[in-house]
């Protein structure tokens, strides 16, 4: 009776202890590795073959999912605290640059992962830092090349269309805009903008730009973004193309863009891997599932069309304390067979070998694309570990021309000039 | 006359009917959205009626995510916190409403308090980030029950505070004269009189530990320490934007807060408006 009194109490206390005395980790040493992945499709595939391998080596994979910001911020908090939990971390090759330069991964070469020739040399180099090609930051230079990273998710930004309407592939930005206009005149929106600030629309950009011979920084780190060819590129998009485009493209996103295409209200747009299954050809959802073709970036005036990549790759951090474990999961990962898997299970890999599997291709029309994406290379994102800044920049004056806020040469203008302050304040040798 | 008072009438009903369906056309937008499919979801025009009733998306969220054990990880931090903020603002009210106190250390007691409530989250956050890592606490749920219980603090000694000022120093002073220790007045005759008191400073409290996100963000790494709120984030993706799993963890997330709001409501009110007017 007495006691009943101080149950509230006790229950509390209670409570307490059992939230104290939870504090193991689940697991540890080589039977348990913990990956930060980013959370949606990207990771669909490594969930796929998480039980798969603790069938295999008896390992658990507890993949622990954070969405594409937050997993960013995460991975910089726990790599700048030296901190162990991750023993494997996915990261958007945009990544990479910051990760290298802060010495927070190992040197996947020295735990045993070498090359092979059945994937494209660009997938490693992308994980490859300081990068084999292309301008180096300067505190860079003096670094020996390591293996930090190696993809997962083959990810090139591609081209899609409706097959339907016009049978012929866009060869080139200019029937890109003609078809656009028909198609506008015909009551679709003829080029989906995805021109939400910051990440979104220069994802959508950066293919055009190249395509149309313009480019961020030059080979010595000298902003160009403001020349010639890149204020025509930037006009491109926020006059021709925003002409043909939706009411709104400068609050649109992936996820909005994807569902104006499904619903069949959307002749073309670029696209990445990871929106084709979740939407344009996702049965439960699309009105246009055979409707829609994909191919590579269309030419520009630079007479080439310049795919982008968004690699996801796997890196250690130096504070694992399961690094070759890891490493062996890396390894299995990347093996012919657990590739195929991989595939069927809605991953999106990059073996050349998997992307051109026939059998894979009626589930995945767009493999073969990508896998000429892969070879053709794409283009990465400058190696700057000043990219989330520099895109950041970018991407608040593309949108803010979008939007109306400003021409087309004013935002060239005014990202140019925030970015040479930006990167000369970095020590770069930025005019 | 009689004409403009009904005039009046009908509007101010109007207007409340207005404001009533302000606030709550979004709660019913969320739970409708935890209903649809993910076709529905793509239709052009969204529609306010789901097609039919589709639980997939609780089932998703609770089982298909592992959400479950984030639900387990809120209600642990959640109540573990509150019951800490309780015991310890009754530790710090007791005295300075109970016992002589000189007026400045009340003073000074209530407005450290309150500077506590008015410091940003945000500024915090990396050096509570430092110290939870260097005493080894990250990613573990103490972690989050040491952060919440102290910033709730100063909620729940000004609450207290209030309705210990209200109850007579006279009933307590009684007891001692009849013989009591002040331990035994506390419990015999203070305790059971604060009885509302601590239910509505208990359910304030709680719902804002069961919302709070930023500090379980950053001090978390893995399911095992993150709470619900994190787990509900990740649902929007690069891609895709999980509006029906989202909707209904949000669902799932009031549901508990929104219960104990609707039973204990009175005592919550009381709890909010003791002390507003008399000052002593």
């Amino acid at each position: 009776m007495r006691l009943g009194k101080w149950t509230p109490l006790l229950a509390g206390v209670a409570l307490i202890a059992s939230a104290c005395s939870n504090t193991g980790a689940p697991g540890g040493g080589a039977t348990t590795l913990t990956i930060a992945a980013v959370q949606g499709v990207e990771d669909a595939g490594l969930k796929a073959l998480a039980p798969m391998y603790k069938t295999a080596k008896g390992v658990t994979l507890n993949i622990v999912e954070l969405p594409y910001d937050n997993l960013y911020s995460k991975l910089v908090s726990t790599f700048q605290a030296n901190d162990s939990t991750y023993d494997l971390a996915m990261m958007d090759d945009p990544w990479m640059p910051k990760f290298g330069t802060d010495g927070s991964l190992s040197d996947l070469g020295a735990l045993g992962i070498s090359r092979d020739s059945d994937i494209a040399d660009v997938v490693w180099d992308v994980g490859t830092w300081p990068p084999p090609r292309g301008p180096v930051p300067p505190s860079e230079k003096a670094k020996p090349k390591q293996l930090l990273g190696v993809t997962i998710v083959g990810n090139v930004e591609m081209f899609m269309y409706r097959k339907d309407i016009t049978p012929t592939a866009p060869a080139s930005y200019d029937d890109v805009l003609a078809n656009a206009k028909a198609q506008k005149a015909a009551g679709l929106t003829g080029y989906i903008i995805r021109g939400k600030a910051t990440n979104p629309v220069v994802a959508d950009f950066l293919p055009i730009l190249w395509s149309q011979g313009g480019d961020v920084f030059d080979e010595n780190w000298n902003v160009v973004l403001d020349n010639a060819a890149s204020k025509a590129a930037i006009n491109f998009l926020v006059n021709d193309l925003k002409a043909t485009a939706q009411s709104d493209p400068g609050s649109t996103d992936a996820a909005d863009r994807d569902k104006i295409m499904a619903n069949g209200q959307g002749y073309q747009s670029s696209v990445w891997p990871g929106e084709i299954n979740t939407a344009v050809l996702d049965p439960a959802v699309t009105k246009v599932k055979d409707k829609v073709a994909f191919i590579p970036i269309p030419k520009g005036t630079s007479g080439k069309g310049v795919g982008m990549m968004g690699n996801w790759m796997l890196g250690i951090p130096k504070a694992s304390k399961n690094q070759q474990a890891a490493a062996d999961f890396i390894k299995w990962m990347l093996q012919a067979d657990t590739q195929k898997t991989y595939a069927q299970n809605n991953g999106i890999p990059s073996r050349t070998s998997v992307l051109k599997d026939g059998s894979l291709a009626a589930a995945n029309p767009y493999f073969p694309v990508l896998a000429e994406a892969l070879q053709a290379p794409p283009n990465w994102r400058p190696r700057t570990d000043q990219w989330n800044a520099v895109e950041t920049i970018i991407g608040t004056e593309l949108n803010k021309a979008l939007t109306g806020g400003e021409t087309g040469d004013e935002a060239a203008t005014a990202a140019a000039a925030a970015i040479r302050t930006l990167m000369k304040s970095k020590g770069y040798p930025t005019q | 006359m009689r004409r403009s008072r009904r005039s009046t009438r009908i509007a101010t009903a109007g207007l409340l009917l207005g404001i009533a369906i302000l606030f709550a056309f979004p709660l019913y937008y969320l739970v409708v959205t935890s209903l649809k499919t993910k076709a529905e979801l793509f239709a052009a025009v969204p529609s306010l009626v789901p097609q039919a009733l589709n639980l997939a998306p609780y089932s998703s969220v609770l089982f298909g995510r592992g959400f479950t054990g984030l639900l387990v990880n809120s209600v642990i931090v959640g109540l573990s916190a509150t019951v800490l903020a309780v015991l310890v603002a009754f530790a710090i009210c007791y005295p300075i409403t109970r016992l002589p106190a000189s007026r400045r250390l009340r003073g000074f007691v209530l407005n450290w308090a309150m500077s506590l409530r008015f410091l940003p989250p945000i500024a915090v956050v990396i050096p509570y980030f430092a110290i939870i890592r260097t005493i080894g606490l990250y990613n573990e749920l103490p972690a989050l029950i040491l952060v919440y219980t102290i910033f709730n603090l100063p909620l729940a000694i000004w609450m207290l505070r209030g309705f210990l000022d209200e109850i007579p120093l006279e009933l307590e002073q009684a007891a001692l004269v009849d013989g009591a220790s002040r331990w035994q007045a506390f419990r015999s005759v203070l305790l059971p009189l604060s009885r509302t008191a601590i239910l509505a400073v208990v359910i304030i409290v709680f719902a804002f530990d069961w919302a709070e996100f930023l500090f379980a963000f950053i001090l978390t790494a893995t399911p095992q320490a993150q709470t619900f709120p994190v787990g509900v984030q990740g649902l929007v993706t690069q891609f895709e934007i999980i509006w029906n799993d989202m909707a209904a963890g949000g669902v799932i997330a009031i549901i508990i807060p929104l219960t104990l709001m609707l039973i204990a409501r009175r005592h919550v009110m009381t709890g909010l408006t003791f002390g507003v007017i008399r000052e002593k």
